[in-house]
């Protein structure tokens, strides 16, 4: 039994820190969801933006790519903003596809542009911590830039749930969020609102972005990868609720390394998508879905 | 209101009637009047699919750089005679984009054949580009040649009659692998790690069959899907069984996660070598600072290779040099491929002094000729295959990694460089 404990020790820590990873590049999507009621197709794209971006300010200074967060996350928020108020806002309320399409629209956009840019060329943010372990004892090596994954998607949300119930605009997202017409006719701008909710996704999709520039390599084209991984996080976790957002990380990353340490490689990605279709099945708004 | 709505519908449909009728003649009409494109043309077209953006646009950098260059060489006197025209015709080639995207491909093809009445085709790397359109060119009765296309992969479209490959086999890697494996010491314990698709399933029993006679112990923890974020479960695996040589098929980034994680792990092996992910210098950078050091792969074309240019007479050597100097970035092993694909096209008009399709296959079915990419002499399969051999890439002085040829396989004409080195030795690792 202690063995047995012992052996997995080492899938736990990184699923449940892999996890963290997956609920940051979630997070965006859900609040969307949440808030516009709009599937952002192109939230993967943005990811992979905001890891250009970062590279580019990394050229430019040279400096940690956590750093480059101080200059990446206005940015990206800008744009999102701007996507949002320009072309996003123009339609919504014209039924379910119309947004859809302009976001999947905007996503081949983003990566031609990247391609065009960038080449396709493999990149990555080159960090010291990127193949660092911390080993505590002889008990647990943990991978710092998964730990490091980890905490800074835990303080995103902390952050993100104190603005949310704290200011005055997060307040206004929210009513916005729950009764449009109500929300209207207390004098908040909706569509204003919308923009600045998308300015705040697209935000921390700046640090998701960064985080995966870190952990792994990226292309014009990987986008759509981490679009798949935010779906599995937000299907699982619930609409709208950040936290829930969070655990539903932790748990397909936990699923996909524990379903890889007893079924073998080959059914890592698998078990995900189970837990997704189990999830589905059970409870479709998803385990810690408000309301 | 119903009747207002029901004269713009029958209005709708006579525009749509003319419409159909105008777009019907204005394409036929064009046909009837002009009985030979050839008579009309006063050049030659080659039809150039390429994958220009997309997936495996990697593949194509170089290009259109390597292309202009071919087409100039061979138009450097006036072009290529033709008895038809009674004068020598020039060369101009018709670059399109098939987005990396197979049916796209065939669709482009299709298109230059059709509407661009191409002369040749001639198209190149990866199987999702070439496969669709050497089937349009035998549809079509067009002659066509391609490179960068693995031999294998090409047959699976097979028989062919009008489309030939002048590629590399993978069957030869193997060989190239096991050579270079003899130079570092090694318990001969060998990790095997293919991504679950057609080249690592290839990859996965091709080796497995070449290592196990030879005297290796194969580890094999299973095929994974692409896309996979952790690899922990598969290095402890590893770990476990005292792996010294990893042995992958897998796409770039896939291999820039595992090695990370490697070393994220401690788990450093003394020989790690990686099928399609090690092929390009910047997928080498990718991984992280000096992480590339020491990694093999195999080497589809090398400025060593002692081939030259059959329209200028360069050397492979020159051609690697003149890219860098045009270009400012590091070369890369396509050059050498889709340069030596212009040459059998050049040669072949030049035999064939005529457009007449038929005319112009028999004359690629005879190709003799020495390439840049090596000789080309087509089987009765309609495959030439091209050396290969294997590389390690260690500190650059231009470029952070430098490619060493370090075996030749089954090609002896290949000079190596150097011996390959244990990874271990280049970190410094006890």
């Amino acid at each position: 039994m202690l063995s047995f404990l012992n052996e997995l020790k080492a899938p736990i820590t990184n699923g449940l820190l892999l996890g963290g990873l997956y609920g940051i590049i979630g997070i965006g999507l859900s609040m969307i969801f949440g808030i516009v009621r709009m599937v952002n197709l192109a939230h993967g794209d943005l990811v992979i933006l905001a890891s250009y971006l970062s590279l580019v300010t990394m050229t430019f200074f040279p400096i940690s790519p956590l750093l480059t967060l101080i200059v990446v996350i206005p940015v990206m928020a800008l744009i999102g903003f701007i996507v949002q108020y320009c072309l996003l806002n123009r339609v919504l309320g014209k039924g379910m596809n119309p947004p859809l399409l302009v976001a999947f629209g905007l996503s081949i956009i983003l990566q031609n542009l990247l391609l065009l840019v960038f080449t396709p060329d493999a990149r990555t943010l080159m960090t010291s911590i990127s193949v660092k372990t911390i080993s505590l004892g002889s008990f647990l090596n943990i991978p710092l830039v998964y730990l490091v994954d980890f905490i800074v998607s835990l303080i995103t949300i902390a952050l993100l749930s104190r603005f949310f119930n704290r200011t005055y605009m997060g307040k206004a997202i929210r009513a916005a969020s729950d009764d449009e017409g109500a929300a209207q006719l207390m004098g908040i701008n909706t569509r204003t609102i919308y923009s600045f909710a998308m300015g705040i996704a697209t935000g921390t999709a700046a640090i998701a972005g960064v985080l995966v520039g870190m952990t792994f390599t990226f292309y014009p084209h990987t986008g759509p990868e981490y679009l798949i991984i935010a779906f599995g996080v937000v299907i699982v976790g619930g609409l709208g609720s950040l936290l829930g957002t969070f655990l539903g990380g932790l748990i397909l990353g936990l699923a996909q390394i524990l379903g890889a340490h007893f079924l073998g490689a080959g059914f890592q990605l698998l078990c995900g998508y189970l837990i997704l279709l189990i999830v589905l099945t059970f409870k479709p708004t998803g385990l810690f879905a408000k309301g | 209101m119903r009747k207002k709505k029901d004269i713009s519908r029958r209005e709708f449909i006579k525009k749509a009637g003319v419409t159909a009728a105008a777009v019907g003649l204005s394409s036929s009409i064009p046909r009837f009047l002009r009985p030979a494109r050839a008579a009309t043309r006063d050049y030659i077209l080659i039809g150039r699919p390429l994958p220009i953006t997309g997936p495996v646009s990697a593949f194509t950098t170089v290009s259109p750089w390597i292309d202009d260059k071919a087409i100039a060489d061979i138009n450097r006197d006036g072009g290529i005679y033709i008895k038809e025209a009674g004068k020598k015709l020039p060369v101009k080639v018709k670059i399109v984009d098939t987005e990396s995207n197979p049916s796209k491909a065939g669709d482009v093809g299709s298109k230059l054949i059709l509407n661009d009445n191409v002369d040749i085709m001639y198209v190149s790397a990866t199987p999702a580009t070439v496969s669709p359109v050497a089937a349009v060119c035998e549809r079509f009765k067009v002659p066509c040649v391609s490179t960068m296309m693995p031999v294998e992969m090409f047959l699976l479209g097979g028989p062919f009659h009008w489309a030939f490959d002048a590629s590399f086999s993978v069957r030869d890697y193997m060989a190239s692998f096991l050579e270079m494996w003899e130079d570092v010491k090694t318990n001969k314990i060998v990790g095997l790690l293919a991504q679950n698709d057609p080249d690592g399933v290839a990859w996965t029993e091709g080796s497995k069959k070449a290592l196990e006679p030879a005297g290796y112990r194969v580890i094999d923890i299973g095929r994974f899907p692409p896309g996979t974020m952790d690899y922990g479960t598969i290095i402890s695996g590893w770990k476990k069984e005292n792996v010294e040589i990893m042995f992958a098929n897998m796409s770039p980034p896939d291999f820039a996660r595992v090695w990370r994680q490697c070393f994220r792990e401690n788990f450093i092996p003394k020989i790690c070598t990686v099928g399609r992910a090690l092929m390009f210098p910047t997928a080498v950078e990718a991984i992280g600072g000096d992480l590339g050091l020491g990694t093999s792969s195999e080497s589809l074309w090398h400025p060593s290779y002692p081939f030259k240019s059959s329209l200028t007479g360069e050397s492979a050597k020159d051609l690697a040099a003149a890219y860098e100097s045009a270009s400012g970035k590091q070369w890369t092993a396509p050059l050498g491929g889709l340069y030596g694909g212009y040459e059998i096209v050049a040669d072949v008009l030049k035999r064939a002094q005529t457009l007449d399709k038929e005319t112009l296959r028999k004359a690629f079915a005879a190709t003799n000729l020495s390439t840049i990419q090596g000789h080309i002499k087509f089987n009765e399969k309609n495959i030439s295959i091209v050396p290969t051999g294997g590389l390690q890439w260690i500190k650059g002085k231009k470029f952070p990694f430098h490619p060493v040829l370090v075996s030749n396989g089954n090609y002896k004409m290949l000079p190596k460089e150097a011996k390959m080195v244990s990874i271990h030795e280049l970190r410094g690792i006890k």
